[in-house]
């Protein structure tokens, strides 16, 4: 990669000023739930784009280290990285930017870009989602074989769960506890459910599908699949540090499960 | 044997799934219905795979390769990550139950039970990633040849 010829070298303070850009623009996106090349390539862009000769980027799931270079100058950053979500409508935005970025971008302007992207309000209000995903647990109980009342039981159950988690993680509770309690208060109405339509006889032939399909909203289907295409780039701290997280997640949901079934003589399966 | 009122029930069903998940990932508006699509026809094709003979996890690879192949043609199209179509596609196929399942039975004592469901949802989570890792190998030659310049 070589300089623009009508571009100066940086100087030291410039290089530092694109640094926070580039940095930022990273976190945004390994926050928003993308994979570690995605990530580089996009800061990478972003660094030439405002002017570097090159970036270095080593971006693990919980940090990212990145040096660029531009002449004789060369500065080095590391940030850390908490409180990884999935948010497909920030990532498209960043990346978008990353690839189309303003004619003679300036670190500053580039800023103002993120800020807005950062601000912009999410696509869909609170209750949508949780319809959304209610139903989706209901259609998987009925695809496991439930029947529909296991379907409906699903969705009621992770309706409220995810309800919970929507609030507990506004308060920045350890996302650990959050999966385990939601797990836990998912299968503890579900059971509800369960026991108050067999009062009215109403008992399905399969109730463990209502079960299980009531906490799937808690799958880490975005981590393997993030995981999965780091291994196959060799990013493989990245990956490994995914599946680690993919199987804390299933994990604490079985632990939810379980301590509900031992409290209240559940029986699952 | 192939019955299509189950593919018809299932096709439904998946859609439901793979929409409502793509809401809680925030899926950008314009391609929301795209990906529940996409997630569907994966689904149906592992369904109708299974129905005509093929092994389970057969199935589940053709299934994550559709997804992920199909899903690159609207991610060049809007511009948007690849990532967005493959997560949200094959989110139906992830054996979440499967996985669940194991530390319940482990719990009940019934290690054989739990074993059981653990290589299964080993195997279907294998078959996932080999599916959307060769689409990616396929289709991206970032991905095929290994070149130290970006």
């Amino acid at each position: 990669m070589t300089l623009p010829a009508e571009r100066p070298p940086l100087t030291l303070p410039e290089l530092v000023e694109i640094m926070q850009v580039v940095m930022r623009v990273g976190v945004l996106m390994l926050k928003s739930g993308t994979i570690s090349f995605r990530v580089e390539q996009a800061m990478h862009r972003v660094a030439v784009g405002l002017g570097a000769e090159r970036l270095d980027a080593y971006v693990t799931l919980t940090g990212i280290t990145a040096s660029l270079h531009c002449g004789d100058q060369h500065y080095t950053q590391i940030s850390r990285v908490t409180s990884l979500g999935v948010d497909m409508h920030r990532l498209s935005a960043v990346e978008y930017l990353s690839l189309h970025l303003p004619e003679a971008a300036t670190p500053t302007q580039i800023c103002t870009l993120l800020d807005q992207i950062e601000q912009s309000p999410p696509p869909y209000p609170d209750g949508l989602v949780i319809a959304g995903v209610a139903a989706a647990c209901g259609a998987f109980a009925l695809l496991s074989g439930g029947q529909w009342m296991d379907g409906c039981a699903a969705c009621f159950s992770s309706a409220l769960g995810l309800r919970l988690r929507m609030l507990l993680q506004h308060q920045h509770l350890n996302s650990i506890a959050i999966t385990v309690i939601c797990a836990a208060v998912a299968t503890l109405i579900c059971g509800g459910i369960v026991k108050i339509l067999a009062l009215f006889q109403i008992t399905s032939p399969l109730p463990q599908s209502s079960f299980l399909a009531a906490v799937l909203f808690q799958v880490p289907g975005m981590l393997l699949v993030t995981a999965t295409l780091d291994l196959v780039r060799l990013d493989l701290i990245s990956g490994l540090a995914r599946v680690t997280y993919a199987l804390i997640q299933l994990f604490s949901v079985a632990i939810g499960i379980l301590i509900v079934m031992t409290f209240t003589n559940l029986s699952i399966l | 044997m192939v019955v299509p009122s189950d593919l018809v029930q299932q096709a439904f069903l998946s859609f439901i799934g793979t929409f409502g998940f793509a809401l809680l990932y925030q899926v950008p508006r314009k391609v929301l219905l795209m990906c529940a699509v996409v997630g569907m026809g994966g689904y149906v094709l592992r369904s109708f795979l299974f129905q005509m003979g093929l092994d389970w996890e057969v199935a589940t690879f053709f299934g994550a390769l559709f997804v992920g192949l199909v899903g690159t043609w609207p991610a060049r199209h809007f511009q948007l990550p690849l990532v967005l179509f493959a997560i949200t596609g094959i989110i139906c196929m992830v054996p979440g139950i499967a996985a669940y399942k194991v530390l319940v039975y482990f719990n009940q004592g019934d290690i054989l039970g739990g074993l059981k469901s653990a290589i299964e949802a080993g195997f279907d989570v294998v078959a996932l990633v080999c599916g959307i890792g060769a689409a990616r190998i396929l289709t991206d030659s970032e991905w095929g040849f290994e070149r130290s310049s970006k």
